[in-house]
């Protein structure tokens, strides 16, 4: 009984990519698959020149994630180390609060106050712009997954052996090479896995970046173009897309999850070679 | 007393103490107490550790030998509530319990190795190059050193092959030889030991054990020990502690092969001729 409900999840995934390959289908049967790399443009409901360039949509799909985990990564790392070793115990535990309030933000209100916050922050800085951008959406996404680096990081920091703590002490060591030699060498797969869930979350969202990216189907040259991510084009074209458009979506979305499931995949790969104390050498 | 009888150490490797530039120093303790919070731990010690020589420290488990060596060289400041209160001299007049006092250089010079070996789950390498760095050592000094101190430690032959690999690879008696020759790369005057055997097999202890007491003469040695028959064999001077009034203290001290064959204290008599404790 266990086993079975335990295979429910795993058996989810695998009904969810058969859905989108079997929707996909039909894009696949005409041999169009090439055109999705090949194709500059995305303009799939044009009669006289339709194109199904996903490329530029990939490419803003991965750049807004990493972005993303740029901006949360350095914040989230320094937030974690205060409160583990600086900060007294009463502002840790309200800080951990909050930051676990943060996660439970839905993301259609984060993508609205980035809207109304962040957009009009951008359009100072850049006045020609719409400053609905790559630079918006990355900030937005990354607030998203701060508190998920934050939190990860802490524990991880937390679960670093007394021991090692103590011979550092032991030897004389002060507060910050302690923390930059041994805390974080230790702490760094469990670090390396909130990364990860926080890149799987990010790459996913759909509503915050939807509201603020700018919805342009183009490969970004700054930071203040407007682009348009995977996620948002199917949930932007899902609801009138019909017969061979909708396979197309479809056939976005799988491409979408196999490049996820690829970066993950490799990422915990990695983690899982480097793991066995081997590192920082 | 202080001969094993057995030479377990591998005779390829010669100690190379003559590169060192440090010098013993003795410890002055008196009137020396640690309490947690409202509870008293350890009271009214007054000890003389001479420099070179090794001290051991025994009793049952639980009377404070391991919070007093602790407070030797402040490592009681990790302790949340852990207060110590009293002296303790260092030979050139460094007040040990003083908030002023140097921690990090203090510690440098009062090192200490843990009954469990904790080398940094990285490289071998690594393990000599973090601490030295804190303490100043120029990069390019830095092999060198850890060349010499893993000599000492009997280690260079067994892993000079692999600098680079893990040192939790290593088998816990190499571990153990590992934090002790990290302890000794910092060139410390005295060398506290907590239980540095226990948690090793008898015959990684052998080699632990006589390589702690290879250190004689060289360094001031402070070791907490279980094993009556180690600390026989190692001490020079001895100290018995023993729970008076819910308080840990020393009943007996003295040159080892006296407090060890002529104990004058009752409980310590009781407890080194295996009837108590």
């Amino acid at each position: 009984m266990l086993g079975l409900l335990a295979l429910v999840a795993g058996g989810m995934v695998l009904l969810i990519v058969w859905y989108l390959f079997s929707n996909a289908l039909p894009v696949i049967e005409a041999g169009r698959l090439a055109a999705f790399f090949t194709d500059s443009l995305w303009q799939p409901r044009s009669q006289r020149d339709p194109q199904f360039g996903v490329v530029s949509m990939l490419v803003a799909s991965f750049l807004v994630t990493l972005l993303a985990v740029a901006l949360a990564l350095p914040v989230g790392l320094a937030g974690a180390v205060f409160h583990r070793f600086y900060a007294p115990p009463v502002l840790e535990r309200w800080n951990r609060r909050m930051l676990e309030l943060l996660i439970g933000v839905p993301s259609v209100v984060f993508g609205f106050w980035g809207l109304m916050v962040i957009v009009p922050l951008i359009v100072r800085l850049a006045p020609h712009t719409s400053g609905q951008s790559l630079l918006a959406a990355s900030i937005v996404l990354g607030l998203m997954i701060l508190p998920i680096i934050a939190l990860t990081s802490q524990a991880a920091l937390q679960a670093v052996p007394p021991a090692q703590l103590q011979a550092a002490a032991g030897l004389g060591m002060g507060r910050a090479r302690t923390i930059w030699s041994v805390a974080l060498p230790a702490a760094k797969g469990g670090i390396g896995a909130g990364v990860l869930l926080a890149l799987a979350r990010a790459i996913g969202e759909t509503m915050a970046v939807v509201l603020v990216c700018g919805n342009i189907p183009q490969i970004p040259k700054s930071l203040f173009d407007g682009i348009r991510p995977v996620t948002s084009t199917i949930a932007l074209e899902m609801g009138y897309a019909t017969a061979s458009h909708k396979a197309l979506l479809f056939c976005a979305a799988l491409i979408l999850v196999l490049f996820t499931a690829l970066l993950v995949g490799w990422l915990s790969f990695r983690k899982v070679e480097s793991d066995p104390g081997t590192g920082g050498a | 007393m202080n001969s094993t009888g057995l030479s377990r150490e591998n005779d390829a490797e010669t100690p190379s103490s003559g590169g060192h530039r440090t010098v013993a120093a003795s410890l002055s303790v008196s009137g020396l107490s640690v309490h947690y919070r409202d509870f008293t731990a350890v009271g009214g010690i007054d000890l003389e550790i001479p420099e070179g020589e090794i001290t051991a420290l025994v009793g049952p488990s639980g009377c404070g030998k391991s919070s007093f060596l602790h407070s030797l060289n402040r490592l009681t400041d990790l302790i949340p509530g852990c207060r110590v209160a009293g002296s303790i001299r260092l030979s050139d007049g460094t007040e040990v319990t003083h908030p002023k006092t140097d921690v990090l250089s203090l510690r440098r010079r009062v090192g200490i190795v843990f009954q469990r070996p904790n080398p940094f789950p990285q490289s071998i390498r690594r393990n000599f190059e973090i601490p030295l760095k804190e303490h100043g050592w120029r990069k390019r000094d830095i092999p060198d050193r850890m060349e010499t101190v893993l000599r000492e430690v009997g280690l260079w032959n067994e892993i000079s092959d692999r600098l680079h690999k893990s040192a939790i690879a290593l088998s816990g008696g190499q571990q153990q030889r590992l934090c002790i020759a990290r302890a000794l790369a910092l060139e410390p005057e005295v060398i506290l030991f907590d239980e540095p055997c226990s948690a090793l097999d008898p015959i990684a202890s052998g080699v632990v054990e006589d390589l702690i007491h290879s250190l004689r003469g060289r360094l001031t040695v402070v070791i907490v020990t279980h094993n009556l028959a180690q600390a026989r064999r190692i001490a020079d001077r001895a100290a018995v502690f023993w729970v008076r009034d819910g308080i840990g203290t020393i009943v007996e001290h003295g040159p080892a092969e006296r407090v060890f064959t002529a104990p004058s204290n009752p409980d310590a008599a009781s407890y080194l001729s295996g009837a108590r404790g």
